[in-house]
């Protein structure tokens, strides 16, 4: 069937509306179940010039797309399967509060607000973190807003819990390091 | 018979494929519509004060294919040659750029961050510095850099008049380009400085083509405010690192 342009209910989103969450999440679960990441962006201006895409740098967990941008995998059902890969990690995540698995925590707060910041936060996106160590290192592109700014040595940090990240730029986005603490 | 066709296969093949560049489906670059950017890129290099208030959308596009739009207004306050100020509200990211001539401030008003580095003499340096060494996209960036070097119309693939339009009530006429990685269409108006009215910008380095587009308010002539150009941290900021993009990540 071939939709018009000019009409959107009727057709294919009414079907995907009636799809129902089986499974009873946490605020910050159902916030971030099954919402897909972010690959790329418009651009601005036309003669940027060398540094095209610069700005998508942000994306720490971008290397899991194996097949992107790769057209001849494009369609393929066998490659598709990454996307498994991927729910099994929110599936990790959901446990995360008992401490499963130390860095799933990262991808929570990756995935929704992945590549672009200013981030909005909904609900109790904050949950997880203060049950969870992170991998020194570690970068992600917010942080719960119950974090706190600490300035130590000249350097802003933001302190959630046990764990210090230090915010920088990445292109225009701000991206948060796991470090060290300070003290 | 059989063997005449045989031997007279492989020509028309070849042939095929030369004539495909050369019929009427070739790409154009109309002279028309390079004198309307040549237009353009003298009358914006002809401003010494001026600002403009934008509308923009923009999109992003997730790994399914699928686009969201986001909404935002560009406001960009300049001063020949080295005085620059981009505020950037956007539902997804606000950002403040000031450059007086010395250092560039990147300020995330939201977050309240701010980075701050030595800059270049020009504008125009400043822009190239933040795009190819720090990845910041800066939007609308053409308006500083049309009319300033040859390369911007050897870059065009096709370019042409499309037809008058309205915008904002402002007659203006389309044109519409291609080049590497994006096509692009600029509405200039009909009437006097020939300053752009709309643009539009569609990435095709992602198969989904997200969209720019931006809704030009023009204001020249007024100098702006001492102290316009300067960033001065408000209580409450913190000063970030802004680390030039590596190798790796600029992919």
């Amino acid at each position: 069937m071939k939709i018009r342009a000019t009409q959107i209910l009727g057709s294919v989103v009414g079907a995907a509306l009636c799809a129902t969450l089986v499974v009873p999440l946490t605020a910050a679960d159902a916030a971030n179940r099954g919402k897909p990441q972010v690959r790329s962006a418009s651009h601005a201006q036309v003669n940027g010039g060398g540094n095209r895409g610069g700005n998508r740098a942000g994306n720490a967990n971008r290397g899991n797309n194996v097949n992107r941008g790769n057209n001849a995998n494009r369609g393929n059902n066998v490659n598709r399967n990454n996307n498994v890969n991927r729910n099994v990690n929110r599936n990790t995540n959901r446990n995360t509060n008992i401490n499963v698995d130390r860095d799933v925590d990262i991808d929570v707060h990756n995935d929704w607000d992945h590549g672009w910041d200013d981030h909005y936060h909904p609900i109790a996106t904050a949950a997880a973190v203060t049950a969870t160590a992170v991998v020194i290192g570690s970068i992600v592109n917010s942080v719960p807003p119950s974090c706190t700014t600490v300035v130590a040595n000249g350097i802003s940090y933001s302190r959630c819990g046990n764990t210090w990240y230090e915010p920088r730029y990445s292109g225009s986005s701000v991206q948060y390091v796991v470090v060290n603490s300070p003290y | 018979m059989a063997a005449l066709t045989i031997a007279t296969i492989p020509p028309p093949l070849f042939a095929q494929d030369t004539a495909a560049t050369e019929d009427a489906t070739a790409p154009v670059v109309e002279p028309e519509a390079v004198a309307a950017l040549d237009k353009m890129g003298e009358s914006l290099r002809a401003l010494t004060d001026w600002s403009v208030d934008a509308v923009a959308t923009n999109e992003t596009v997730l790994d399914t294919g699928q686009k969201l739009q986001f909404g935002g207004t560009v406001r960009i306050v300049a001063h020949k040659p080295d005085r620059l100020l981009i505020s950037v509200k956007s539902d997804t990211q606000s950002r403040d750029f000031y450059y007086n001539g010395k250092t560039v401030a990147v300020v995330a008003p939201k977050l309240k961050y701010y980075a701050e580095k030595p800059a270049p003499a020009t504008t125009k340096e400043v822009l190239a510095a933040l795009n190819d060494k720090f990845g910041i996209d800066i939007p609308l960036a053409d308006l500083f850099l049309w009319g300033t070097d040859p390369k911007y119309k050897t870059a065009l693939i096709s370019g042409y008049t499309v037809r008058p339009a309205t915008i904002d009530g402002q007659s203006c006429m389309q044109y519409a380009f291609r080049q590497d990685s994006a096509d692009w269409q600029v509405w200039l108006p009909a009437s006097g400085p020939s300053l752009p009215c709309k643009l539009v910008i569609t990435s095709t380095d992602d198969d989904s083509m997200p969209q720019y587009s931006a809704i030009l308010k023009w204001k020249t002539g007024t100098p702006a405010p001492a102290g316009t150009f300067d960033f001065k941290p408000p209580a409450g900021y913190n000063k970030i690192a802004l680390p030039e993009v590596s190798e790796g990540d600029a992919k």
